[in-house]
């Protein structure tokens, strides 16, 4: 049972942003929008660590659960897609989401931030594949032409990583013990076994 | 008696209904479970299912593997692209598939993956650096908060206001089935003395308009999803929540007008006093019908309370609800997560309160909705509720010394 996720190998990422490029080009994502970032982390100390994030594509995800008009959803393989036709614009998928990854093409909310933009993990959305329409809503459908994120395909370092979750983790495992060292899977107890941290 | 029938049943259908959100609120938090296929359809609604091709998904994946492995070996087979692949939800007898096992049973698979992944695990945790890309909130990495702030919200908020909305209602409807009316002992008079000005009554009707549409609104955005959506339909319910998030911040305008003017008119009047206490002691005469009703000002201590009430539950509203409609440009996740909270909570602590100001002022108590509506009320109404402020009328000459007959 294939289960897509994202992981970032913390070790690898150089922050050179080449993901967060090359997906706001590939889904020509507006100005002011980002469906991939690279966050760092203690920037200047011998812990700094920069990690690309963006949708997690979460187990029970938060903001499904508390869009207000449920036009979040989600997929038999993970991947968590929306209906930007439904959308009010309120941001609390943004309030609930523990990566920050829902984005407005408004600042400001008097009554609406517009529609709300997220990565699709290259899935597209509820529109038929690679219509005209699913492409100017939600950018390019990958998935349907049997390639994965482009984020992740184009990581120089291969430090993002996209694909079933079993896959990436053993690609993971492999490399920690190759090389002798890692940070772990930075997110995923929050994204893929949040509620079974809580207990 | 009819009334009082009414009011009964009201009061056991408002029971019923605080059961069925026990039962609901009792149970198991509700888990997201995945619904569709990943061509999608209306969100939850119209789910085309299945994913063909992960074969191709799978082969690509393992390309990200260590290049010694994969790469160009002589020994090693050669990388396949998984490229030139069909579409992936067309299968090759073109039917759409299923989900190979139940909603709740692929979420539970997502789960049991705990075990072969807890190497990589870290605990969850708040994580906040720096980000060279522009926006807001775009340096914190992880707020494992978000998922508190929805327990919250979809749990202690919505049930809690639940409980407290008919729990209110119940009440009052027991109440007044068993007490019935407040009504004017002495019977009306026929002589009417002016108790609210025009300004004050149009101040009040433009704030209890907003308030209505504002709860309304408020309620569509909260529960909508839940009890409205599924008669409406995605789209049509679509449109609603769009014009519903629109008029609720339209209507703050109003609405803080409505209430800063109210401040300013009536806060003088609404300092507590002793003769509050001795009132409330009394249960202000409405409690036990034969309990003379003590005497009050032009402001009686549960008018009072309602005042006081209205001002500092409006203007939290209207504070939180001003911080969210700038988004992350003063506060960071927590402030915002917790202006919510406390707007969704005031809010139906407030719509519980105005709920049992409506009925006092309308079924609750004979002649009271004339002081709002009319802005005159009978004199033996104003003899009977507000002694001291008649007493004040008389001096003044504005209302008829003797009790008429």
């Amino acid at each position: 049972m294939a289960r897509m996720k994202f992981l970032c190998d913390a070790e690898r990422c150089i922050e050179c942003n080449a993901c967060s490029t090359v997906c706001k080009n590939e889904h020509q994502v507006p100005w002011g929008m980002l469906r991939r970032r690279v966050v760092t982390l203690n920037d200047g100390d011998p812990e700094e660590r920069s990690i690309a994030i963006s949708c997690m594509h979460c187990t029970d995800a938060p903001c499904i659960a508390v869009c207000p008009v449920s036009c979040i959803y989600q997929t038999d393989t993970g991947i968590v897609l929306h209906d930007k036709d439904l959308c009010i614009g309120c941001g609390y998928c943004f309030y609930a989401c523990p990566f920050g990854a829902p984005q407005f093409p408004k600042a400001t909310n008097f009554g609406s931030r517009g529609d709300m933009d997220k990565c699709t993990f290259c899935a597209g959305g509820p529109e038929a594949d690679n219509s005209e329409e699913e492409y100017l809503k939600y950018g390019r459908n990958r998935i349907a032409e049997g390639k994965l994120p482009l984020c992740a395909e184009v990581c120089s370092t291969r430090a993002l990583l996209a694909g079933d979750g079993a896959i990436v983790a053993d690609i993971y495992k492999e490399r920690v013990v190759k090389r002798g060292y890692g940070s772990g899977a930075w997110g995923w107890s929050t994204a893929y076994y949040g509620p079974l941290m809580g207990e | 008696m009819m009334l009082r029938g009414i009011a009964a049943f009201v009061g056991v259908v408002c029971l019923a209904l605080i059961a069925w959100i026990a039962v609901l609120a009792l149970g198991p938090e509700h888990r997201v479970l995945p619904t569709n296929g990943v061509i999608g359809g209306q969100a939850a609604d119209d789910p085309v299912q299945g994913t063909g091709g992960r074969e191709a998904l799978d082969q690509r994946a393992r390309l990200m593997d260590w290049r010694g492995d994969t790469g160009p070996s002589p020994d090693a087979p050669a990388p396949q692209a998984g490229r030139n692949e069909p579409p992936l939800a067309v299968l090759p007898d073109g039917g759409p598939r299923v989900f190979e096992v139940s909603p709740r049973e692929t979420y539970e698979a997502w789960l049991a993956r705990v075990q072969e992944d807890d190497p990589l695990l870290q605990d969850p945790a708040f994580h906040a650096g720096s980000s060279t890309l522009p926006g807001r909130a775009m340096q914190v990495f992880e707020q494992p908060q978000g998922r508190d702030w929805r327990s919250t919200r979809n749990g202690l908020i919505s049930y809690g206001g639940g409980f407290l909305v008919f729990g209110v209602t119940a009440l009052l409807a027991f109440f007044l089935a068993i007490r019935g009316r407040v009504e004017v002992k002495e019977g009306f008079s026929g002589r009417t003395v002016q108790r609210f000005n025009l300004i004050e009554r149009a101040n009040h009707w433009m704030t209890a308009v907003s308030f209505l549409l504002l709860a309304l609104t408020g309620i569509v955005i909260l529960y909508g999803t839940n009890i409205i959506r599924p008669w409406l339909g995605p789209s049509l319910f679509g449109d609603l929540a769009q014009g519903s998030v629109w008029l609720h911040m339209a209507l703050l305008v109003p609405f803080t007008l409505g209430i800063s003017l109210m401040f300013a008119m009536w806060v003088w009047q609404n300092i507590i006093t002793g003769i509050d206490l001795k009132w409330l002691k009394k249960g202000g005469g409405m409690v036990n019908p034969n309990v003379e009703p003590p005497p009050a000002p032009r402001f009686n201590a549960g008018q009072k309370i309602i005042f006081w009430l209205v001002v500092i539950g409006g203007f939290t509203l209207i504070a939180t609800g001003i911080i969210m409609m700038f988004p992350f440009i003063v506060f960071g996740y927590d402030g915002m997560q917790l202006a919510q909270s406390i707007h969704a909570g005031a809010a139906l602590a407030m719509i519980a309160v105005i709920i049992g100001h409506i009925y006092i002022g309308t079924v609750g108590m004979e002649g009271a909705f004339d002081a709002m509506w009319s802005g005159r009320v009978d004199r033996n109404w104003a003899h009977e509720h507000h002694l001291i402020w008649y007493e004040k009328l008389v001096r003044k000459g504005k209302a008829p010394p003797e009790p008429a007959e």
